[in-house]
């Protein structure tokens, strides 16, 4: 069998050029072509379109959606052990016993003020902590942990009052409302200290 | 946070520790320096506190504050040349060394957070600055003082005599953090549960088993009758020569037999099973109990990790009001659990600081009366028997002014003025000086003069469950005898009923408790009383004291307990009196830091949480209900609605602040921006009370109160100075220019100024 090896040289460059764009391109031009494509596959997936994302912890209370950071959440408790304490702020709504530690509860709804909407079933309590701070939260249902971007965070409305706002770093989309758990754990206005 | 940043706070949190710990270290070397100690002690204390300042130098570096490291390089300096004699250790040199061991204090980073504290630069250039100027100006050679000679001295190393203030570790002990000590303690009283819990499992099996006797009693009766009838049948069966006898029916009487063995066979096994939770619940008793003995046996530690601090605080107070003062301590060595530790420290804070305020007269008194200039404060530690300890603390100043202690009842209208008491009485004393609102000191501070700290005091202790006594010789001195439990014992408490929710108040609280017919509650002036052993007593309910809504009991007869605290006694009605039980206290965690009428929690058998009721409390939410309409609680906003004060401060931030405090608790505030405005604005319009600045443009605070205090028609107005000058003098300035309270901005905070405004008013 006879062959044209020029012919068939020739086609072969041709797939090749067609193959490859940059074929042909000056070493530097190349270079920066490869770096630029290096660059972009080294990318953390999805770093570019919505930046840093915390981890959260996602639960209920009374038809609202709520997240804690998880760095500030220690454990998630059973209501069991509950008792309502008298002579305390609305916002308290009592204390639990865990592992022996008397710890308070907070319900978040009546901190923000917000309208006692929903029928909770103050089914468990979400343990929050910052440094000795520690109180826990009340909590219908556990959604579980998850990741909220930051981008993805709106201020809350403007109706909410000042202490509301300096409570919640933002909303998501989806109205996930994710609580500022280092600002309401260092607020000495939530320590309570009356005497009579 | 990352793995570094997580380790570095660690390391920081372990710096923070260790530093204090050194610096404590020198502070008692140096006051231990300034009494002049022999050769040998004087060197082997500069040994020590060379060491101290030489690993704070080397710790400072580890963690990065070269500020600190610079000025313990200094102090390392100081002391070494002072070893050598080089430097003449006088008053003015230590007063240096005090100075920087306080702001090294001040340097440290707060715990948990951050690095260098900001706004340090001047003060460490101070500090750098005047030790650089000490060692600069050692006086020759030849000035040396006159020092024993050198041969005298031993090295420290060969002094046999472990140094008192600073115990010797040894080696077979570890560090353990009070957080990791506080979890253990909290775990293995919650063993306690487990024990309750062992209890709970036999009382069931036991149950379980009576069922068994029951069961076993009925079937011994039916047992020969289903015997019986299977004879019968097995019998008509042989007579007919046919099976008439179903298969079902057959099956149905070998049940029955087959049930009689299954029975007695499980009602033997629950027999074994009672017998061996009895013997676990045993096991496990032994256990708890001997893990909770050794425990608190951890939770023990020696007095002077209490009393260490003190010598320096007694310096303090002592040098700002130009007194001399000794501090003597004996038997630091007895140990107490730091829970009783952590109480007491505020005890002798405010008996130290009173010893100093009012105890000890200035060297010029001292020397006129006969006394040594220096004064002495004494503690005294002691072991009594049933796990007790005694703390003495004891003065040799003036004694107690039984007169202005008098004086200052009668003001507060604790004593009617035609009321002959004999100050000879002690009872009689002592009932008076530890009511709050008594206090003889001419003008209310942040420190003291609000008459509160010994009635904190007797608080704390009875908290405790110990009791505090006093005894004074007029010009001899004054003592209280402090008597207080070693541990952390468990009390005994009334577990009661209230509108559906259970409470806990202390026995010894509860004088008696008394059932009594509704028609017995008589209405005195509006108020509801009953008649106890032949006196009225006011009555309450507890529920309306504790702001439960009312279920509306309507059963004729009442359940009243008489509770007895602060000198008081009042009668609360409670809808059950369920039983008296040991109760273990159970603080809350830091966000319920003070509740009204609740001290704390307690976890019963069940596991059901009940908190614990503060009695003091109760009767002073009673006292104050009473000029409340019935059954309301008091709203301390209402009272103050229609008193008008008057902000004097040039500071809008300060001006603003104040404004806004003071209208938030229901005040009608009006400012002005300096003295000259604001006594404009007093003549034209009036005023309740002024709070105001002392530095300030066109006219001071001093000047603004002199010329109140001057005018015929404003001077009754009270006047609050709120100032950052903080000395002796100014003070001193304020009561004679006639300031009625004066309050230190560093140590402002809200209810220390609505407290004072609503005293004043």
């Amino acid at each position: 069998m006879k062959r044209d090896w020029e012919q068939l040289h020739r086609s072969l460059e041709d797939m090749r050029m067609r193959l490859e764009p940059g074929y042909g391109m000056p070493e530097a031009e190349k270079d920066k072509v490869l770096r630029s494509r290096a660059r972009l596959l080294g990318r953390t997936p999805g770093a570019e379109s919505v930046g840093e994302r915390i981890p959260v912890m996602e639960f209920s209370l009374a038809r609202e959606r709520y997240a804690a950071e998880i760095q500030y959440v220690r454990e998630v408790h059973p209501m069991r052990s509950f008792c309502r304490l008298p002579c305390t702020p609305p916002f308290i709504v009592g204390i639990i016993n865990i592992r022996g530690q008397i710890l308070s509860v907070v319900d978040i709804k009546r901190l923000f003020g917000l309208p006692e909407k929903g029928i909770t079933n103050l089914d468990k309590v979400l343990v929050t902590q910052s440094g000795t701070n520690i109180f826990g939260i009340l909590v219908d249902a556990v959604a579980g942990m998850r990741e909220v971007a930051i981008r993805d965070l709106h201020p809350p409305l403007s109706t909410l009052s000042g202490l509301q706002k300096e409570y919640i770093r933002g909303i998501t989309r989806e109205r996930l409302i994710v609580l500022h758990m280092e600002n309401m754990l260092s607020d000495k206005r939530l320590v309570i200290h009356e005497e009579v | 946070m990352g793995r570094e940043g997580e380790f570095n706070k660690k390391l920081l949190s372990i710096y923070c520790n260790e530093a204090q710990e050194h610096l404590q270290s020198i502070s008692a070397g140096l006051l231990e320096l300034e009494k002049y100690p022999s050769a040998e002690r004087y060197i082997g204390i500069i040994e020590m506190v060379f060491r101290d300042a030489h690993s704070l130098k080397g710790a400072s570096r580890a963690v990065n504050l070269g500020r600190l490291e610079r000025i313990c390089q200094s102090v390392e300096t100081v002391f070494s040349a002072m070893k050598r004699r080089e430097l003449l250790a006088t008053a003015d040199l230590f007063a240096i060394l005090h100075r920087s061991v306080d702001a090294m204090i001040d340097m440290i980073p707060p715990p948990g957070g951050g690095k260098e504290r900001p706004g340090m630069d001047d003060l460490s250039e101070q500090i750098l600055g005047m030790l650089t100027q000490v060692l600069e100006h050692k006086p020759d050679q030849s000035d040396r003082p006159p020092l024993p000679p050198a041969e005298e001295v031993i090295s420290p190393a060969d002094t046999a005599e472990p140094t008192p203030w600073r115990k010797q570790v040894s080696a077979d002990s570890v560090r353990i953090s009070i957080g990791k000590m506080d979890s253990l303690l909290l775990q293995a009283e919650e063993m306690r549960a487990a024990k309750l819990l062992a209890d709970q499992r036999t009382r069931d099996v036991v149950e379980i088993l009576a069922g068994f006797s029951e069961w076993d009693k009925n079937w011994l009766h039916l047992y020969p009758t289903v015997r019986d009838l299977q004879r019968r049948l097995e019998q008509r069966d042989r007579k007919a020569g046919v099976r008439t006898v179903t298969n079902e029916e057959r099956g149905l009487l070998e049940f029955f037999e087959w049930m009689h063995d299954r029975m007695h066979q499980a009602r033997e096994r629950f027999g074994v099973l009672k017998e061996a939770i009895a013997r676990d619940r045993h096991n496990v008793g032994l256990m708890t109990d001997a893990l909770l003995d050794d425990v608190r046996k951890i939770m023990m530690l020696p007095m002077s990790t209490l009393l260490e601090e003190f010598p320096k605080l007694v310096r303090d107070l002592s040098r700002e009001q130009g007194k001399e003062v000794d501090m003597v301590i004996d038997g630091e060595e007895i140990e107490v659990d730091r829970r009783i530790l952590e109480v007491m420290r505020n005890v002798m804070i405010h008996l130290l600081r009173n010893a100093v305020d009012h105890g000890i007269e200035p060297p010029g008194e001292r020397i006129r009366k006969g006394k040594k200039a220096k004064g002495t404060i004494r503690v005294t530690v002691a072991r009594l028997e049933e796990n007790r300890v005694e703390v003495v603390v004891a003065d040799d100043g003036a004694g107690f002014d039984t007169g202005a202690i008098l004086e200052a009842a009668r003001k507060r209208g604790i004593v009617g003025t035609s009321n002959d008491m004999r100050m000879e009485d002690h009872d009689a004393l002592a009932s008076l000086i530890y009511r709050s609102g008594v206090s003889t000191s001419p003008i209310i501070t942040d420190i003291s003069g609000r008459g509160l700290g010994l009635a904190i005091v007797k608080e704390k202790i009875d908290e405790l469950g110990g009791n505090i006594a006093q005894e004074t010789l007029p010009g001899r001195g004054a003592s209280f005898r402090i008597i207080v439990p070693m541990n952390w014992t468990a009390f005994r408490g009334i577990l009661l009923a209230v509108e559906e929710q259970n409470f806990i108040i202390p026995t010894a609280n509860i004088e008696r408790v008394v059932r009594l017919k509704r028609e017995e509650v008589e209405t005195v002036e509006n108020k509801n009383t009953v008649q106890v052993g032949g006196v009225t007593l006011p009555l309450f309910g507890l529920g309306d004291i504790l702001g439960l809504s009312r279920g509306g009991n309507i059963s004729s007869h009442l359940m009243i307990l008489i509770v007895s605290a602060l000198d008081n006694r009042i009668a609360f009605s409670v809808d059950g009196v369920l039983s008296e039980q040991e109760v273990v206290v159970k603080p809350f965690a830091p966000q319920l830091s003070r509740v009204r009428n609740i001290s704390g929690a307690t976890i019963l058998g069940s596991g059901k949480v009940v908190p614990i009721l503060n009695a003091q409390d109760l009767i002073r939410s009673a006292m104050k209900s009473q000029f409340e309409p019935l059954s309301d609680f008091p709203h301390p906003d209402e009272e103050n609605k229609g008193k008008r004060i008057l902000v004097v401060e040039d500071s809008i931030t300060s001006r603003m602040l104040l404004k806004n405090i003071l209208e938030s608790s229901g005040y009608l505030v009006k400012t002005s921006v300096d003295g000259s405005d604001g006594y404009a604005m007093l003549r034209q319009e009036p005023f309740d009370i002024v709070v105001s600045d002392v530095d300030m443009p066109r006219m001071n605070g001093f000047d603004l109160t002199a010329k109140i205090r001057g005018d015929r028609k404003l001077s009754e107005i009270p006047v609050v100075l709120v100032t950052s000058l903080d000395s002796r003098e100014d003070r001193e300035r304020g009561v004679d220019v006639g300031a009625n309270a004066y309050i230190v901005k560093s140590s402002f905070d809200q209810s220390n100024l609505l407290e004072i405004v609503g005293r004043l008013i």
